[in-house]
């Protein structure tokens, strides 16, 4: 099961002077059970690609199937959609309206087929899992919330629907390194339930800790993808897209031009460190 | 904010860290007014921020550069946007067009004064969002997370040109959630719940494990290699804070 692009075009300001092809054939593949980034310099058509995968834009030419069927078909009922695929915004903390926490996270519930109870349910689920206490914050105003609590009740938000398929557009941008920790746990965690996520970051870092496939667009085009070690073993073609590998990578080339035998798989922190200690190991270099 | 103390030098460069919701972006909003003072004292530039007297002064003082360069337009054209803050200011009409002129240049933008801001890379819209507030010559320019949301180029545009200005004398305060980007600070302000947990040379601060992991910080990378190679039994000769140095010290 998978949401699949086939041969995406888009433009804007189609038929305008300002016309500009972002999206020049994208054949992308989003799979259930797997973390799947979206990397590339801004402007790239990330953001494109994946409101186009979401249903949000319609794509001038090519097909966007999700779980075998083309969300573009007449018959394709897109509210099903809506309750398959949660899609999480930049700032998605400018999208907080509700008078409490809890209703605000239940929003997008409201027209979803579930008893009262099963939505109360996924209300607390989706603040446990972001790290609330429900019975603490599901009554307060979500505008009293810091900038960081606003972004996981954001989330939690989308959350709550208990997608299939979770679209994430720059998730840890604006999150200290502990709750960028968290939410890559979190991430992992409804991977293993299941759920197919799409990260567009730049964050290189956060990719090679959670990512199972990474790829990269440059100009409207898919210009690598692949497995995230593998992506990222090729450094000159990842710089080329104005795309950042790990620091674990980094380092690791840097150790591997001098001469020192760590792997050229080394883009995880914790790899690095193993692959050191086992270096040192055998004996100094 | 529970009784913060702290005293920034001119032409210091200040890094200022803490974990979402420890009050940095509070802090600082105080320095130019958008937020009053609700207690205690706040001197910025021999100005005096209690009350609302002084808003226009603190305001033409300090200049901020915010997360998202997007909420940060206001006008259909590069030049436009730059003199908005000018205007405001009453600066007189004929000199506009040189003080933009020159605030673009600082930031590399010049030849884009015609250009509508949503054709610009994330980088660019900083640096012109960055321009608007150098336009109106601030003595002071507060940066809060001005790279997070921009791609690796766009990130180092920015921090080049932090580097230029703090170069050029302007104080500088940046909080940034990437902790890389203290290293180079002369001074790093750690805050948490609201105080400030330590403030000191970056080397002092940024590699002292144990109070970022109190303040819910992580140490920077480098500095995490060297503790936790350590804790495997293998010992670099002093702890690295940079990349470079990391690698430098592994090869001995």
């Amino acid at each position: 099961m998978s949401i699949t692009t086939e041969r995406i075009v888009y433009r804007y300001d189609r038929e305008s002077p300002a016309e500009e092809a972002v999206l020049k054939g994208v054949s992308a593949e989003i799979k259930e059970g797997l973390i799947t980034a979206i990397m590339g310099k801004t402007g790239c058509g990330k953001s494109t690609l994946i409101q186009v995968m979401a249903g949000l834009l319609d794509a001038e030419s090519g097909r966007v199937m999700v779980d075998g069927e083309d969300i573009c078909d007449r018959g394709f009922d897109r509210t099903a959609l809506r309750a398959k695929l949660g899609v999480v915004f930049q700032y998605p903390e400018k999208q907080l309206f509700e008078t409490t926490v809890a209703k605000d996270v239940g929003f997008g519930l409201k027209h979803l087929d579930m008893t009262d109870e099963e939505k109360r349910a996924n209300i607390r689920w989706a603040l446990e899992i972001m790290g609330f206490d429900p019975d603490e914050v599901g009554g307060k105003s979500p505008l009293g919330l810091s900038g960081g609590e606003k972004r996981r009740l954001a989330i939690a938000g989308v959350l709550a629907i208990r997608p299939k398929y979770l679209i994430l557009d720059e998730p840890v941008a604006g999150l200290d390194p502990f709750g960028r920790e968290k939410f890559i746990h979190l991430l992992k965690k409804l991977k293993k339930d299941g759920t197919g996520i799409a990260i567009v970051s730049h964050n290189a870092d956060m990719v090679a800790e959670c990512a199972d496939r990474v790829i990269i667009m440059s100009d409207g085009e898919i210009t690598m993808t692949g497995d995230t070690k593998d992506v990222f073993r090729d450094m000159e073609s990842v710089a080329q897209a104005g795309v950042d590998v790990s620091a674990a990578r980094r380092i690791a080339h840097a150790l591997r031009t001098r001469g020192i035998g760590v792997s050229p798989d080394t883009i995880r922190y914790d790899d690095l460190i193993s692959e050191i200690v086992r270096v040192s190991e055998r004996g100094g270099k | 904010m529970s009784g913060v103390s702290l005293d920034v030098k001119k032409g210091e460069l200040v890094a200022l860290l803490g974990r979402n919701g420890s009050g940095k972006s509070t802090l600082i909003r105080h320095f130019n007014a958008l937020l009053s003072l609700q207690e205690g004292e706040l001197i910025v530039g021999g100005i005096d921020a209690s009350g609302k007297k002084n808003i226009w002064d603190l305001r033409r003082l300090s200049g901020m550069v915010f997360q998202n360069p997007d909420n940060q337009f206001v006008a259909p054209v590069v030049f436009d946007d730059v003199a908005f803050g000018l205007e405001n200011y009453l600066v007189p009409r004929e000199e506009i067009p040189t003080r933009v002129e020159k605030a673009l240049d600082a930031v590399g933008m010049k030849g884009f004064e015609n250009r509508a801001p949503h054709t610009l890379s994330g980088g660019q819209k900083q640096r012109v969002a960055l321009a608007g507030v150098l336009a109106v010559e601030p003595d002071i320019v507060i940066f809060d997370e001005a790279t997070s949301m921009l791609d690796p180029r766009g990130r180092s545009e920015v921090l080049s040109i932090i580097r230029q200005l703090h170069e050029s004398g302007k104080t500088i305060i940046m909080i940034t959630h990437y902790i890389e980007e203290c290293v180079s600070a002369d001074r790093v302000i750690l805050m948490d719940s609201g105080k400030v947990v330590c403030s000191g040379a970056p080397e002092n601060v940024l590699t002292d494990r144990e109070r970022l992991k109190s303040a819910g910080m992580m140490p920077p990378m480098p500095v995490r290699v060297y503790y936790d190679l350590l804790e495997r039994g293998v010992q670099l000769d002093r702890c690295p804070l940079t990349e470079e140095e990391l690698t430098e010290l592994l090869c001995r």
